[in-house]
């Protein structure tokens, strides 16, 4: 549906560049189209926040960048261009030598890697569930050991020296290195679990829901420490979470996701203060707020279309209140509507006038 | 719907209708020769009125679900009452007795994917309640089960009593075990989580539902959640529940407004707001809520309190009045 690419957001060349991607998972009832034409980039040491409900592609979308993406999901189009190479084009062997290869300056420590991969070298991933990540019968020094050692020349005495720095970074005390997962709280097993991500220094940090199961002081907490984390190694983020609170305040830009396209895309501010779409306008009045009038809202009526017959036209039109005879034919077009505000937009829909700002 | 949510509670001078009173619960652990005891709640007391929301609101495994098991009776008190309408329930008549309190109390669970059988369509979940408290006969048990359907905002009835819940999304779902909590026409909703498991965007439906229950029908919710800001927009009073203990509770816009115990203050500092950023509030207090098994005297907050004193390690605070309908268990206040 996209006809027409974004540029990359900052002038200097984004970190991650994804250009029509089109994912699809093979079901015997049919193909469920995950992703559906979907463009952005992330600048370097940005936080990119990709929100949508789920089933909408976010976590498909962080899948098919890693690599990991397994049948019956299939990649029918697109391309994810990370430093300039694309990433759906990398065989086998050049994801684990990728750095070996397309060795990238600035780092310090480049030079001194032989075999590195792509995968956690240049883009590591925290997931939900931090229980589910961490093997449970292996010590938490091993775990972190086992990467270092994998991918840098380390014995094992450096390796488990490397391994309390990065226990230090996230704030867990030392005497705890050798503990079980399960000796762990839920939020120190979470920092555990961004430690082993942040311990080849990655350029790009995905985090799916990383703070979802855990309770909203651990959370402050965790992001908190992540900003300072950010701030000192410099490293981008994609953040991936249904919560828009949080990601309004976490990120530096946003793209929503519905039903495997991508809606609208600004800054975060601006998402919050003149969001355009009606879906983004929906989802900012599905949660209540702690502070100001208490106003009756009222979500989105309806629920999130099945994807193997999506609707026509407009994915989002059967639930739209806004809904013109066009979207139900027409499939939007993906435009920079204001300076650095793209959205999915019809030929009907009221839009400001970019010269008037 | 021009009414704005939290309207004042209806009858507040009436009897309570549910009343909880020094409810404790300790879960055994651990060996026969040194037997331990998770103290899972610590002297629990509070009301529910007829056509009240209350909010019971705390982080995981402070004690917010225990309540509600408890009051459902699926799980025995160590000590404590529960009473409904004035008659201590636990002390009442096993079977009959049990039966009537069973249908005058109900409770929604979070996870509507696992509350509800796989294996039966919606109309036979939906008519198993009406037929075993005797609600309905003959014909008029598929009537009430489309009352009830469209009740919960499941349109059309006809079309949804027929289908089982894989083909029905979360909020869906939600929606049929609401309205089989309706079937028996209760008078308190215990809703433990019941948006949690949901997506964003059908969130605020199920709420409203609960809202239009309490305003149209009185009914009385005890509603419990992690979510704050929710607890304000459904909740006429709200309490916080810390490792088993209630320490603050009050009228859900003044609590949030003016919070005065040192972990209200943290909770609410912690909740995501888009208005303000993520470095204009810093946490304080770090950690997590500590072991519940058999835990030191005192303060159960004081290792992580910002504000803690000597006192607050040696002895749990007592009730301190602070405003109208507004109390907590703090040293600072006492």
């Amino acid at each position: 549906m996209n006809t027409k690419l974004p540029t990359p957001a900052s002038a200097a060349e984004p970190i991650l560049d994804i250009r029509n991607l089109y994912v699809e998972y093979l079901t015997p009832r049919g193909p469920v189209q995950a992703v559906d034409g979907v463009s952005f980039s992330i600048g370097r040491g940005e936080v990119f926040g990709l929100a949508g409900e789920s089933g909408c592609g976010k976590s498909t979308i962080a899948h098919t960048l890693l690599r990991v993406l397994r049948p019956p999901a299939v990649v029918t189009g697109g391309q994810i261009l990370y430093k300039g190479v694309d990433v759906l084009e990398m065989g086998e062997e050049d994801l684990r030598t990728y750095r070996g290869n397309y060795a990238v300056g600035g780092e310090g420590q480049a030079t001194q890697y032989t075999l590195e991969s792509f995968r956690w070298a240049e883009v590591a991933m925290v997931f939900q569930s931090a229980m589910n990540s961490l093997n449970p019968v292996v010590r938490i020094s091993d775990q972190i050991t086992d990467v270092v050692m994998k991918h840098q020349k380390l014995n094992r005495a450096q390796a488990r020296e490397r391994a309390a720095e990065l226990m230090a970074v996230v704030n867990i005390e030392k005497k705890r290195l050798d503990a079980y997962p399960h000796e762990l709280s839920g939020g120190m097993r979470q920092r555990a679990v961004i430690a082993i991500a942040l311990a080849l220094r990655p350029s790009l940090l995905i985090m799916d829901e990383p703070t979802t199961a855990l309770d909203v002081v651990v959370q402050k907490d965790i992001l908190q420490q992540i900003e300072q984390l950010q701030a000192q190694l410099g490293f981008a983020i994609l953040f991936i979470t249904h919560d828009l609170s949080l990601m309004v305040e976490f990120s530096n830009r946003i793209g929503i996701m519905y039903a495997g396209n991508l809606v609208e895309m600004a800054s975060a501010r601006e998402i919050f203060n003149n969001p355009l779409h009606p879906y983004t306008q929906g989802l900012l009045t599905s949660f209540p707020s702690i502070t100001g009038e208490r106003k009756r809202l009222t979500g989105i009526p309806g629920s999130p279309p099945n994807l193997i017959t999506p609707p026509a036209g407009c994915r989002f039109h059967p639930r739209c209140t806004r809904c013109q005879p066009v979207e139900t034919q027409v499939a939007p077009e993906w435009q920079e509507v204001l300076p650095e505000h793209w959205v999915a937009a019809h030929a009907g829909m009221p839009l400001p006038d970019r010269t008037a700002r | 719907m021009t009414q704005a949510p939290n309207a004042p509670a209806a009858q507040p001078a009436s009897p309570p209708m549910l009343e909880v009173r020094r409810l404790v619960k300790h879960f055994p652990v651990g060996g026969l020769l040194r037997p331990r005891h998770v103290h899972a709640l610590n002297d629990v007391s509070f009301t529910v009125q007829r056509g009240q929301v209350v909010a019971l609101v705390g982080e995981s495994g402070s004690g917010k679900s225990t309540t509600a098991r408890l009051i459902i009776r699926l799980v025995r008190p160590t000590s404590g009452e529960i009473r409904l309408d004035g008659v201590d329930v636990l002390k009442s008549e096993p079977r009959k007795a049990s039966l009537d309190y069973r249908r005058r109390v109900q409770m929604i669970f979070q996870d509507p994917f696992s509350s509800l059988s796989p294996n039966h369509s919606i109309g036979y979940q939906l008519e198993r309640p009406l037929i075993i408290h005797q609600r309905a006969q003959g014909k008029a048990i598929r009537e009430k089960v489309h009352e009830l359907l469209a009740t919960a905002g499941l349109n059309p009835p006809e079309e949804m009593a027929d289908k089982f819940p894989f083909e029905l999304s979360g909020g869906q779902r939600q929606r049929v075990a609401i309205a089989r909590a309706l079937a028996v026409e209760p008078e308190v909703i215990l809703a433990d989580e019941p948006i949690s498991m949901l997506d964003v965007s059908i969130r605020m439906g199920v709420l409203n539902l609960m809202q239009r229950l309490k305003e149209e029908r009185g009914i009385g919710f005890l509603y419990i959640t992690h979510d704050l800001a929710s607890a304000r927009y459904l909740g006429d009073l709200t309490m916080v529940m810390y490792a088993g203990h209630i320490v603050e509770s009050g009228e859900s816009r003044e609590l949030m407004e003016n919070p005065r115990h040192p972990y209200t203050q943290l909770l609410l500092a912690a909740v995501p707001n888009p208005q303000a950023g993520l470095a204009t509030k810093t946490v304080q207090a770090r950690g997590e809520v500590p072991s519940l098994i058999d835990p030191p005297p005192g303060c159960p907050f004081a290792p992580r309190c910002p504000q803690v004193k000597d006192i607050c390690r040696q002895a749990m605070p007592e009730k301190s009045t602070v405003g109208q309908n507004h109390w907590l268990r703090c040293h600072l206040y006492s």
